[in-house]
């Protein structure tokens, strides 16, 4: 918009009447010619909203929190289970990991599905976890 | 889950290889780990997930402990995925490098999550679970 009207600023003024030069202009073309910069300033504007909405990323979602967007969601979970995770000043940092998948999967609607995937498994076991999981809130320990 | 305990050496960058080539329904992947595994094979891993077209989250589980070795007096260092691996040190001295390579590292794994359009959040024993992925949920709803 702003080189929009700056373009407009430039140009130079013209002291002869177009009526005199285009004695056939009728008032409705004259009207036409000054509407047509506004035109061009809309299509111009909308060219650059179009632009940045091709490169914008959702920002208002519906729902909330990690599961935004709607629809069913499908989670893995893979958890560290490492002889370094049970190392903790004063805890255990496996059960913290369980906890922090607990916490993720009981945030899951009804349709979504679940799969906590220990990383000392075969990729075998682990996809058979995906395959068969649905919300298994219950079932870590 | 219920069973299965922590055990065997951190090799998350090749369970991660393993589980990305198999898993076929695309959704949200996220890893808990404390990610002390050679950091270039979990990115792979990772980011086989993120060219199959899944949102991945990496929560990076450390101890406070971990984090800023508040130990006085001379110290057995053990290894707990390598049995003979031992290490006698006095935390004084050490304690300056040592934060400043454990820094390095997370900062390393940020920036690579960062430029793989992977979300990285680092979980501290210092802060309760529920409160740091609320903090983290907010923040990405």
């Amino acid at each position: 918009m702003l080189i929009h009207l700056l373009n407009r600023r430039q140009l130079k003024e013209d002291p002869l009447s177009r009526r005199a030069l285009h004695p056939a202009l009728t008032k409705t073309h004259l009207a036409q010619l000054s509407f047509a910069p506004l035109v061009l300033l809309a299509l111009r504007t909308l060219a650059v909203v179009f632009l940045a909405l091709l490169l914008a990323n959702p920002i208002f979602q519906t729902g909330a929190g990690l599961f935004a967007g709607g629809g069913p969601v499908a989670l893995v979970v893979l958890l560290d289970n490492s002889l370094s995770m049970t190392w903790s000043g004063d805890g255990n940092g496996f059960k913290q990991a369980k906890d922090a998948a607990r916490m993720l999967i009981s945030a899951l609607s009804d349709g979504d599905r679940a799969a906590i995937v220990p990383t000392n498994l075969s990729g075998k076991e682990a996809v058979s976890a995906e395959r068969t999981k649905r919300r298994p809130a219950a079932g870590i320990g | 889950m219920e069973k299965r305990g922590p055990a065997g050496e951190t090799n998350v960058g090749k369970i991660l290889e393993d589980i990305a080539g198999q898993v076929k329904r695309r959704g949200l992947i996220v890893l808990v780990s404390d990610l002390l595994d050679e950091p270039e094979a979990i990115l792979k891993g990772l980011r086989q997930f993120r060219f199959k077209g899944n949102d991945v989250i990496v929560f990076h589980l450390l101890d406070q402990a971990e984090l800023d070795l508040p130990f006085d007096g001379n110290i057995l260092f053990e290894d707990l995925e390598a049995t003979n691996l031992q290490v006698i040190a006095d935390p004084r001295t050490i304690r300056t490098t040592y934060k400043q390579v454990v820094q390095e590292f997370i900062d390393d794994m940020r920036k690579q999550c960062r430029d793989n359009t992977i979300d990285y959040q680092i979980i501290s024993t210092a802060t309760p679970l529920d409160q740091a992925l609320a903090s983290y949920l907010s923040w990405r709803g």
